[in-house]
């Protein structure tokens, strides 16, 4: 799982949730750093799930989805937003963009789970 | 749906940076596969390098791009799976496919598009080479069970990988191995990876540029600062304005620091440079890199990369013979390339050596009076030093046609004139049939620099302290003993040696006076304060009214009213706020006529044959013996001795005299313009004789009387008035004849000239 937050105890904190879900996790502290991060791992061992923070600087969540969505290789990897915004407009907007999911902050162990599940990425 | 086109750009701008960086890194590991020097480690940083390429094309939008990297991307997978081996064509389709990707980045870059190429063919190639499923070879790998796990269950044994064919270089960079320990990890999904992330960010050049000037203006506020606090009585007040001293100065350091790269980084293509080239040509060539972690300003990084390169393909293909000319001349078959760079002096050297065959002077005069560089003349006149240097001149090439290497319309002047233009020097050193060695200084930095501040004329002038060689101050029975006049030009004998001055006050038309007043005026000060300062080569004393001190100064580009000038460099901003202007030393000297502006050769022949009527030149006056008085360039003398009659010696029909332990021959000016009708009167003992030098040999032309030394503008009437002289010119009121100092030495010792065909052919 990667996950993408420039708040430093927000990625512990999903690090921890994650781990708990038995995921193997990597962190990056911006949009950038998440999209670096994706494009030069390692194809045989690819991503199942990347949560992505909407609000990070040098390029915020729905530009990273948008980037990350303009390559095909990437399809496999699901895409889930971390939001505090849960207007429709903005939930249709993370959608539209090619996140496959949102997730509402504040963020607990039952919630990431059951977003998991729906994407068939947790029993 | 939009991305936003600024981030959009940006993205761009470093999938740029990144790619060249990695095919960069690309080129090195193939080569290094290519040589069986590969790790378990290589076929995976080239794969990863690809991948990055072809993930970040697909964010972009750049299909094309991304479609092509697709293709080598499979069979670098294979590769690294081992299911392709390691051969030639792979190597060379691979390379080959890497220039296709920068062909690609390099239209993006500056075409904005990805361009109109068609790699179809290139693509058929890396699929074909992808479809051999050939028997696994394990790639040269040490045995080194560690890493991705691959190899496993390869035999451990040493299998050296499929070695190139003969023609192709052997390209060995000695390079200690300098890759930071970053990426070594999978970079895969390993819970913790440490990435280079932690240790190193990257940071924009211009945020870096723009620091750089804050620190620029943040020394001059402390300069300004100390100088206001030095008569202070607060001790409060100075304790601080030390502390700030000293911080500023160490920010300083640590903000140049940053800008500081490795020369390795522009390094790194060369072997890559190297194989090509060297295959194109069927040469083997050993490259050999020392120093690449020699830092450099990254501004002047990116100058110097297109000269070097320049001068690297030279090296190979100029300098560097084939495989059968080499074996002739009994050296090995591969030629060494050698790249050095060190810092000394607060400069930095950069040596590009070869072991080729050097440069031929001769063919490099002959080239240049061809293409009307210079004159016959004056390539007779010019030593070995200055004939290699020939070829820094515009429109110079020494290759017989146009190669595809290094005939790409830069040439070495092109070289010097980016070198020069960052306050460096170029100079080469040939040693014929063992190599030549192109040697560059450079600043480390241009943004500031340590200076001597003089004064002249109520004004003060930063002198940039690399080109100052020392200080010296006459006071009193000195400097009337020490200054002379020579040919109206003031010198000063130091340590024997002859070293022109240069007064700034007149230079600068500081103070409205000629040369006389000026001498006159600086017997009556109390001393003279002199700056030996160096330009192009050549020394020369700067006397100024007073010399100050040295201090670091922030250099500003002049306005362009001034930018003109050649006397100025540049300008500063002083402790006290007020301006100082940068003297450019070799602009100065060029403006004192001490030194000439070789530009002015590069003028084509009809243009300086127009310009002769004007030339001035130091000419010496001599009576041959016969009766006229005859003249010669001074510049062509190498000294006036005189010799008792009985030391002339013979060496077969040839008079001979030993001169500082070599055999010189003799030539009697007399003999040879002799006109009908004037026998040659009998010689003065001791015998008057103009030593001449060329080309390392020496000849003493015997005259009857030296009589003068002289500055003339001549004007020569071209019909020769008899064998032996160019022809004839008032000088003084009588008429004199110019000798044909060439003609007279082919007559007496047709040896002279024999290595030098160009002379003969003139």
């Amino acid at each position: 799982m990667l996950i993408i937050d420039d708040s430093k105890a927000m990625r512990g904190f999903l690090t921890y949730l994650a781990t708990e879900l038995s995921f193997t996790t990597v962190e990056a502290e911006d949009g950038r750093h998440g999209l670096d991060t994706l494009i030069k791992n390692d194809p045989s061992q690819p991503f199942d799930v990347a949560l992505v923070d909407w609000d990070m600087p040098r390029m915020t969540g729905i530009e990273l989805v948008q980037f990350i969505r303009r390559n095909r290789d990437f399809d496999a990897v699901k895409l889930m937003m971390v939001t505090t915004n849960n207007t429709v407009e903005k939930i249709t907007l993370a959608l539209e963009s090619g996140a496959d999911d949102f997730l509402m902050k504040p963020v607990t162990l039952d919630s990431l789970r059951e977003k998991l599940q729906i994407l068939g990425l947790v029993d | 749906m939009t991305t936003n086109d600024e981030l959009q750009q940006q993205l761009i701008q470093d999938l740029l940076i990144e790619s060249f960086e990695g095919l960069d890194r690309f080129d090195r590991e193939m080569l290094a596969l290519e040589k069986g020097a590969g790790t378990t480690d290589t076929p995976n940083v080239i794969f990863r390098v690809i991948h990055t390429i072809k993930g970040t094309a697909g964010c972009l939008g750049l299909t094309k791009i991304e479609s092509v990297a697709h293709v080598g991307e499979n069979l670098l997978s294979a590769l690294r799976e081992g299911k392709v081996s390691v051969s030639p064509p792979l190597i060379n389709a691979l390379l080959a496919y890497a220039d296709a990707l920068r062909e690609m980045l390099r239209s993006l870059e500056t075409e904005r598009h990805e361009g109109e190429a068609d790699y179809s063919e290139l693509l058929r190639r890396l699929q074909d080479l992808n479809c051999e499923t050939a028997v696994p070879v394990p790639s040269a790998a040490p045995p080194a069970p560690a890493g991705w796990g691959l190899f496993e269950e390869e035999p451990a044994a040493e299998t050296p990988v499929t070695p190139p064919q003969t023609t192709v270089a052997k390209v060995l960079p000695i390079m200690p191995e300098s890759e930071p320990a970053a990426r070594t990890g999978s970079g895969g999904n390993s819970a913790n990876a440490p990435s280079a992330a932690d240790s190193a960010i990257r940071v924009n050049v211009d945020q870096l540029d723009k620091l750089m000037n804050l620190v620029g203006e943040l020394v001059l506020a402390r300069n300004q600062i100390v100088q206001h606090c030095g008569p202070a009585q607060d001790h409060g007040l100075l304790a601080a304005s030390q502390r700030l001293n000293l911080i500023t100065t160490e920010l300083q350091e640590g903000v140049m620091k940053t800008r500081m790269q490795p020369i390795g980084n522009i390094w790194a293509k060369f072997p890559r440079v190297v194989r090509d080239v060297a295959s194109e040509l069927g040469k083997e060539v050993q490259l050999v890199m020392e120093g690449n972690q020699t830092e450099l300003d990254r501004t002047i990084i990116e100058a110097i990369k297109d000269p070097l390169t320049h001068i690297v393909r030279n090296a190979i293909d100029h300098g560097i013979e084939g495989p059968a000319e080499r074996r002739a001349a009994g050296k090995p078959e591969t030629g060494m390339l050698i790249l050095r760079a060190f810092h000394e002096g607060g400069q930095v050297n950069i040596e590009i050596m070869d072991d080729g065959r050097g440069v031929n002077i001769v063919r490099v005069k002959q080239k240049a009076i061809e293409r009307g560089l210079v004159s016959v003349e004056q390539a007779g006149r010019l030593s070995d030093r200055e004939a290699l240097n020939l070829i820094f001149l515009p429109g110079f090439s020494t290759a017989e046609k146009v190669t595809n290497v290094s005939g790409r319309g830069v040439g070495m002047d092109v070289v010097k004139t980016n070198i020069e233009k960052i306050g460096g020097a170029v100079d080469v050193v040939s040693d014929s049939g063992r190599g030549s060695t192109v040697k560059i200084k450079i600043p480390l930095t241009l943004a500031i620099i340590p200076a001597l501040i003089v004064t002249s004329g109520g004004e003060r002038f930063a002198i940039p302290q690399v080109s100052l060689l020392e200080l010296v101050r006459l006071e009193d029975d000195q400097k009337r003993k020490g200054i002379e006049l020579l040919c109206g030009t003031p010198v000063y004998r130091l340590r024997g040696r002859l070293l022109p001055l240069c007064y700034l006050n007149q230079q600068l038309k500081l103070v409205p006076a000629t040369a006389g007043q000026l001498a006159a005026d600086s017997a009556q000060a109390d001393a003279v304060n002199m700056v030996v300062l160096q330009a192009d080569g050549r020394q020369f004393g700067l006397v100024v009214d007073q010399i100050n001190d040295t201090e670091e100064i922030v250099v500003k580009p002049l306005g362009k009213q001034l930018k003109g000038i050649s006397c100025f460099a540049g300008a500063t901003i002083m402790g006290d706020g007020r301006v100082a202007l940068i003297l450019d030393v070799l602009g100065l000297a060029q403006h004192a006529n001490i030194v000439s502006e070789v530009r002015d050769r590069a003028q084509p022949d009809k243009a300086r044959a127009d310009q002769t009527a004007g030339d001035r030149q130091t000419l010496l006056l001599f009576d041959a013996g016969a009766s006229s008085r005859m003249a010669i360039p001074l510049s062509m003398v190498a000294r006036l001795e005189e010799f008792p009659r009985k030391s002339v010696e013979r060496s077969g029909d040839q008079e001979v005299i030993q001169y500082r332990g070599q055999i010189i021959p003799l030539i009697r000016v007399a003999d040879h313009i002799a006109r009908v009708g004037i026998p040659p009167q009998d010689l003065s003992d001791p015998m008057q004789v103009v030593i001449y030098a060329e080309n390392g040999r020496s000849v003493g032309l015997v005259v009857g009387r030296i009589d003068d030394i002289v500055e003339e503008v001549i004007t020569v009437k071209r019909d020769s008035s008899g064998r032996g002289t160019l022809g004839s010119v008032v000088i003084k009121e009588k008429v004199t004849d110019l000798l044909d100092v060439s003609a007279i030495i082919r007559a007496a010792d047709p040896a002279f000239y024999l290595d030098h065909p160009a002379t003969l052919a003139a």
